[in-house]
């Protein structure tokens, strides 16, 4: 057999495997039914902590769960790649495919800063201006003497995309901003880095950053319907999505747990005792 | 005294003159010694608190078992994979192929996809097996991705090690009437294992520090036990994700101590491969 | 002989699988970065350097020219460390510590790359943040944590570069009356070129292709050059972005084309190499 017969034939195993390939049975997991949450990372511990309930009631469902952020959330869903996206922005336009929507509640995302910029509460004006990289130093707001460092995240974040709505509205971001991908990296930064300041979803342990005020309200979990700066979150379903996957999306809207991950709703009168 | 006496002897090069160079560069290369050590003394230092046989081995939450086992699972079986099939490819080249414009050539695309940066096997692995054949974010594909990573690696390590056999060995051996098969396996594979197992060693090290190509491939959490389909987090992308956020009060304990763990398997490795390949030579 | 005809086959088959599943993977990359150059052209991203791919911008000039800035700083930064540690390594220690020196560097070849980010983010970021007065993260640091993790790889290399100058040349020049100095400088040097550049080239790869270990460090924006501000490389926009587009997308084969980018300079690399390595035998 010549050469590059041999390789030809290669060249067809491969790209063959590539188009065709699919998830081997022997690996197990996947071989069952399974489906796909993908999207906002605020929402992926939430989303982990309930579902082995639901998985008990439902033998051979497999359920894998990934971030990527609510744009690439409902890309994959409007691709089929996944079949429940997480997200904090409404679907763009561009979506043809027609979804549900959970809403699972509010996300307040607060701003934090570095613990020892002798800063309490910032206006908007102010918040917008140290966020867009116009206010350099802290002095200019009343604080230490400390330069300003601002902390950010990639443009799929959907807090982002709310801070620059509510806070920043025509003005960017500073281009010096260090981007960090993920809301548990810009905490960490802001933590470590003199003079940090940066926007966080409230869902983790926060008590080594300073969360500023914003005018006259200051955030507190309690109080959460008054703080103004919120994303809403929501799972997505495509409308002919199968039973399963609905009737999921339905019990994660339903978990009051996700209160104790950050995300705050209504208690309606009855749902409250639903465990 | 003799020696001094001896070394005034030299013409021409007085004791202690002409070496200045080499003087300042010795300095230079203990401060460099120093710099390298600042990278591995304070992870060690920081990572006492936090190793302890929970951390190590429990089954609670935050252990680093399930990762460890990732890891060596996951780089194991790819090294099995790519280790056959490179030194099958290794030994077609050397010992079969006769040297044309086409064998060098491929040594230009051995070189050339031996250098692709793991963050490019990661974008084509995801396009390939999470987007197109819907796997999942898993193990296997973990194992897939170190595989892809592996066999170039491999490859060039086979075919350096069957070139460092002299020729004459197989002149020889040939004119004694054996067949290729019969030269390469008798001989010259014997030869030849000891260096390819110490750079496999090599090779295994470098799949165990692999972060970024698995960071969407195997994924950044462990499932409740380990299973081809289950999620794949590995040591060295723990150690990223604890490091750039990880919040609570041990995570810098935890970050430095899975980072120990990572470089004592790592070591091991290299320690264990280079006895293996002593072992083996001292027997041939 | 019989045997010899079905090993030889199934070797080559191995082989034909192997050079087919990397073809593979350039057509795959490829056939993005081709969607990309026929939607965007090519001339237009290289020249621009505004990345918000959610709004179709395009340009990746930042990139480009991050990922050669951190890599010729890392260079820089690094070839004292090498000429020192080779030279001590294979001209100045002998036997014993000669070979427990080679294995030390042989171990730092080996510790995993995100160690050395973990170093970058506790040491190299809060030194430049003191020294400069700014928040640390930005290609000076990437470039520090590449060099440092560079060290040990160019400077193995180096070092058995200069063990095989012929002892000849090394005792015809002390002998003339050369001091140990200038034989280094005037017949030890010179005469190890070709290997000392095919270690040079080794090493550009490796800091090329990083990721993780620059991620950390280097502050992720779309910026041209400013070595104290946060930048971004060609990887590690790969790796912010390869989960945000997924494939499909259009931003997706912007993501390729960078990729293809990076597979174009290291087979540009790998064939200097082997005209080095031409060089040194002609």
């Amino acid at each position: 057999m010549s050469s590059r017969r041999q390789f030809l034939h290669a060249m067809g195993v491969a790209g063959s495997g590539v188009l065709l390939g699919r998830w081997p049975a022997w690996a197990g997991g996947p071989e069952a039914r399974y489906i796909t949450i993908m999207g906002a990372t605020s929402c992926i511990s939430y989303v982990k902590a309930v579902l082995p309930e639901w998985e008990r009631t439902h033998h051979g469902v497999k359920v894998a769960v990934t971030g990527g952020g609510s744009y690439a959330g409902l890309h994959a869903l409007a691709l089929a790649q996944a079949d429940i996206a997480m997200a904090d922005l409404a679907p763009p336009g561009s979506m043809a495919v027609p979804v549900r929507r959970y809403l699972l509640g509010r996300l307040p995302i607060v701003l934090a800063a570095w613990p020892h910029i002798g800063v309490d509460r910032l206006s908007w004006g102010q918040a917008g201006a140290l966020l867009a990289g116009d206010i350099v130093n802290w002095r200019q707001v009343g604080g230490a003497d400390v330069p300003v460092v601002t902390v950010s995240r990639p443009e799929s974040s959907g807090a982002r995309e709310v801070v620059q709505q509510r806070v920043l509205g025509t003005r960017r971001f500073s281009p010096d901003s260090i981007i960090q991908l993920s809301n548990g990296a810009v905490l960490r930064t802001v933590m470590e880095t003199p003079g940090a300041v940066g926007y966080l979803e409230a869902t983790a342990p926060m008590h080594r950053v300073r969360i500023l005020s914003m005018g006259s309200r200051s955030f507190s979990p309690h109080a959460w319907r008054l703080w103004p700066l919120y994303a809403e979150p929501s799972l997505y379903v495509r409308v002919q999505a199968p039973k399963e996957v609905r009737n999921l999306a339905v019990f994660l809207q339903g978990r009051p747990k996700r209160q104790d991950f950050g995300i705050y709703f209504e208690q309606r009168p009855g749902q409250a005792d639903a465990r | 005294m003799a020696d001094r006496q001896w070394r005034g002897a030299r013409p021409l090069k007085p004791p202690g003159q002409g070496r200045a160079a080499h003087k300042i560069l010795a300095g230079m290369a203990v401060l460099a010694v120093l710099l390298l050590l600042s990278v591995i003394i304070p992870l060690v230092a920081q990572a006492v608190p936090a190793l302890n046989a929970a951390f190590l081995f429990g089954r609670a939450p935050g252990s680093i078992a399930p990762e460890a086992v990732n890891t060596v699972t996951m780089v194991a079986i790819s090294a099995a994979v790519s280790f056959p099939l490179a030194l099958l490819a290794g030994l077609y080249l050397v010992e079969f192929a006769r040297p044309s414009r086409w064998t060098r050539a491929f040594d230009q695309f051995t070189g050339t996809v031996l250098s692709v940066p793991s963050i490019v096997v990661g974008l084509v692995v995801v396009d390939v097996a999470v987007v197109r054949w819907h796997w999942p974010v898993s193990t296997l594909t973990g194992i897939l991705a170190l595989t892809l990573m592996n066999w170039p690696l491999t490859v060039a390590l086979v075919v350096e090690a069957l070139q460092s056999v002299p020729g004459l060995y197989r002149d020889g051996s040939w004119a004694l009437g054996a067949s290729r098969w019969q030269t390469v396996t008798r001989l010259i594979l014997p030869l030849a294992l000891p260096q390819m197992i110490e750079q496999g060693g090599m090779a295994v090290a470098r799949l165990m520090g692999e972060t970024a190509v698995l960071i969407y491939t195997a994924g950044v959490n462990v499932g409740p036990g380990w299973a081809l389909g289950g999620p794949g987090e590995s040591l060295a992308v723990h150690l990223w994700l604890l490091r750039t956020e990880g919040v609570t009060d041990l995570a810098s304990s935890q970050a430095a101590a899975t980072g120990v763990v990572l470089l004592g398997l790592v070591f091991l490795v290299l320690w264990g491969s280079r006895r293996l390949a002593e072992w083996l030579q001292d027997t041939a | 002989m019989r045997a010899d005809r079905i090993a030889a086959l199934v070797m080559k088959g191995a082989l034909a699988l192997f050079i087919a599943v990397w073809v593979m993977v350039a057509v795959i990359v490829g056939a993005g970065a081709w969607r990309f150059v026929s939607a965007n052209g090519l001339v237009g991203p290289l020249v621009s350097s505004r990345w918000s791919p959610l709004a179709a911008h395009y340009g990746i000039l930042a990139f480009v020219v991050g990922s050669m800035a951190v890599t010729g700083l890392a260079l820089v930064l690094a070839a004292p460390g090498v000429l020192a540690l080779s030279v001590t390594g294979a001209r100045i220690l002998r036997g014993a510590p000669q070979r427990a020196f080679i294995q030390i560097l042989t171990l730092f070849v080996a510790v995993p790359s995100v160690v050395y980010g973990w170093w970058g983010l506790s040491v190299a970021v809060p030194l430049i943040r003191r020294l400069t007065g700014t928040a640390g993260f930005g290609p000076l640091s990437a470039g520090i944590v590449l060099a440092v993790m560079i060290v040990p790889t160019f400077s193995i290399m180096a070092l058995q570069t200069l063990r095989q100058v012929p002892s000849s040349l090394v005792e015809g020049s002390l002998g003339l009356g050369a001091s140990e100095d200038q034989t280094l400088w005037h017949v030890i040097l010179p005469a190890s070129r070709a290997g000392l550049s095919q270690g040079f080239l080794v090493a550009v790869g490796r800091a090329l292709g990083e990721t993780i270990a620059v991620q950390m460090v280097i502050g992720g924006q779309s910026r041209v050059l400013s070595l104290l501000k946060p930048g971004a490389t060609l990887t590690t926009q790969l790796l912010t972005d390869l989960a945000l587009m997924p494939a499909r997308t259009p931003g997706h084969d912007a993501l390729d084309f960078m990729a293809l980018w990076l597979m174009i300079l290291m087979a540009v690399l790998v064939w200097l190499q082997s005209r080095v390595r031409g060089m040194s035998r002609g």
